[in-house]
């Protein structure tokens, strides 16, 4: 299994004024950049980034191509992944998309992942005026246009349903043949299913326990075998994890330091959404329908919760961890309040190293290509984030890595034994 | 062997690999409507999914029937499926046949 960092650019308002102060993201992007460094010398594998718009204090990451620019400029060897770029042409259009992944692709030397997606909250869609019901057809019109305009000299034009364009030939070309890895956002069993279908990694941003990776992971390279319709020149197999990190030298510490930062993860991600989940106020209103952009302190709300329910939410219990059988038994039954009840609590990789390599060994197991964690959310320290990092990459990340030659990558040969497409993947 | 195959309705599962055989020649649109009619026989055999997969807001959409452009609806207690769009993408198709094919593997366990 090889690791990565995800990030959204989480930004909290402060607890005692209106708004940030004005150095405040400036800091959060300076902090970043030093964490994937240290992650770039450990051996990290890869890094992601969120494009969201509009989701103030839940994701500043508005740009990551901007992000990916610097730290191309910035690292060495870790590969840069867009953990989605947003495909309905309304906010992307697929000619600027191929335009802008190709620039990253060159100056990076060639690292670029390019993971995609249709948009999901209707903050944001709505922010763009897009139909809801139109987005999955608009991410594959431009995902497919996009392939093919890095892949094809000249671009032969379109004509589709969501957009058009003349013939062109668009410049410059990527450095990875035919194009970089393609990756879909796959928050749930069934786009994980679609992923396999169109030959993309999966990325797997729903906090999915190991058993449901094992089961995710045989369905899907089936249907990479005997069911796939490639949306590109070349397919990307591949399951990719997320999963809520803070490492510390004791369980206790990580979780002290781990503080609210998952539970505020959930809260706001749950603030933003728009199905079952999403946060309410006593009365059953949703609190997103009287979010005022600018002004409402999403921070402040979390923080008023009773701590009980805080607790709850990130599952602290007199700083120990939960144990597995606990977190079952107390799992919501519907799949959006339980994505998000998993994003909050303190899970698998939460804890000392020893607890952490154990814990994650179970995902191993399941034969996950690749799990990315979620180290910088919420109120979190710079410093324990950086401790965090080194900490895994020093004292876990090593014999992973050497495991995922060994051992992982014979077994993914073998699961692809008989494929009639060209592979581009970085596994 | 592909997922339709698990599914021991004969008629269902013909339907299934209808519009399967509509998505490889290159025709979602088909395949779309074929999947709706296919749950429109699952409804026949349980009428409870229809209730279920009537739009409402306590309900998680992805649980519940596609709305990207074929629509369930129930009209005086029926249920009817109406086409808000002309063409259908890959991406369309791959949901609404997975998301019937989901359900007559549950009706069925």
């Amino acid at each position: 299994m090889k690791f990565g960092l995800f990030y959204e650019l989480q930004l909290p308002r402060p607890l005692d004024a209106e708004t940030w102060d004005p150095d405040a993201e400036r800091r959060l992007f300076e902090e970043m950049f030093e964490q994937v460094e240290l992650a770039d010398r450990l051996g990290y594998h890869y890094v992601f980034f969120v494009e969201h718009h509009f989701l103030e204090e839940y994701a500043h990451s508005t740009s990551p191509e901007i992000m990916l620019a610097a730290l191309s400029r910035r690292t060495e060897q870790i590969r840069l992944g867009h953990g989605v770029i947003q495909m309905p042409p309304a906010i992307n259009h697929p000619a600027r998309v191929a335009e802008r992944i190709a620039s990253l692709d060159v100056i990076s030397g060639g690292r670029v992942e390019f993971g995609t997606g249709e948009g999901t909250s209707d903050a944001e869609l709505g922010g763009f005026l897009i139909d809801r019901a139109l987005k999955k057809s608009m991410w594959e019109e431009g995902t497919r246009e996009c392939v093919r305009m890095m892949s094809r000299t000249p671009y032969a034009g379109y004509e589709g349903e969501h957009f058009s364009m003349p013939a062109r030939n668009v410049i410059p070309k990527p450095l990875q043949k035919p194009h970089p890895p393609l990756w879909v956002a796959a928050s749930r069993r069934e786009t994980t299913l679609l992923a396999a279908r169109f030959g993309m990694g999966s990325l797997g941003f729903g906090f999915e326990t190991p058993e449901e990776t094992a089961v995710r992971v045989e369905e899907y390279y089936r249907l990479i075998r005997e069911e796939c319709f490639p949306i590109g020149e070349a397919i990307n197999p591949g399951l990719l994890v997320l999963n809520q990190f803070m490492a510390a030298e004791t369980d206790e510490e990580a979780v002290r330091r781990s503080a609210d930062g998952p539970g505020f993860f959930s809260y706001s991600l749950g603030y933003y959404s728009t199905t079952r989940g999403t946060q309410r106020s006593e009365s059953g209103a949703r609190l997103i329908d009287e979010h005022q952009p600018g002004v409402t302190n999403i921070h402040r709300r979390f923080d008023a919760l009773p701590q009980e329910q805080k607790d709850g939410r990130t599952q602290l219990r007199e700083a120990k961890l939960m144990t597995q059988e606990e977190i079952a038994a107390a799992e919501p039954e519907h799949e959006m309040a339980r994505a998000l009840f998993r994003a909050a609590r303190s899970g698998s990789a939460i804890g000392s190293p020893a607890s952490i390599r154990e814990n994650i060994k179970r995902y191993e197991d399941a034969h996950t290509d690749v799990m990315v964690f979620n180290a910088q959310c919420g109120a979190r320290k710079h410093e324990h984030v950086m401790e965090a990092i080194e900490l895994f990459g020093k004292e876990v990340l090593p014999e992973f890595a050497e495991r995922h030659e060994t051992k992982h990558r014979p077994w993914r040969e073998r699961q692809l034994e008989g494929v009639p497409y060209p592979i581009n993947s970085s596994i | 062997m592909p997922r339709y195959d698990n599914v021991e309705d004969a008629a269902v599962r013909a339907l299934l690999e209808q519009a399967t055989t509509a998505m490889r020649e290159g025709d979602p649109t088909s395949a779309v409507r074929t999947c709706c009619d296919a749950f429109l026989m699952l409804i026949e055999r349980a009428p409870d999914l229809l209730e279920a997969n009537l739009p409402a807001d306590e309900k998680i959409h992805h649980q519940q029937f596609p709305r990207l452009g074929a629509n369930l609806y129930g009209v005086d207690g029926q249920p009817e499926i109406r086409f808000e769009r002309e063409r259908f993408s890959l991406s369309d198709a791959i949901t609404y046949l997975d998301f019937t094919t989901d359900n007559a593997l549950r009706l069925e366990k």
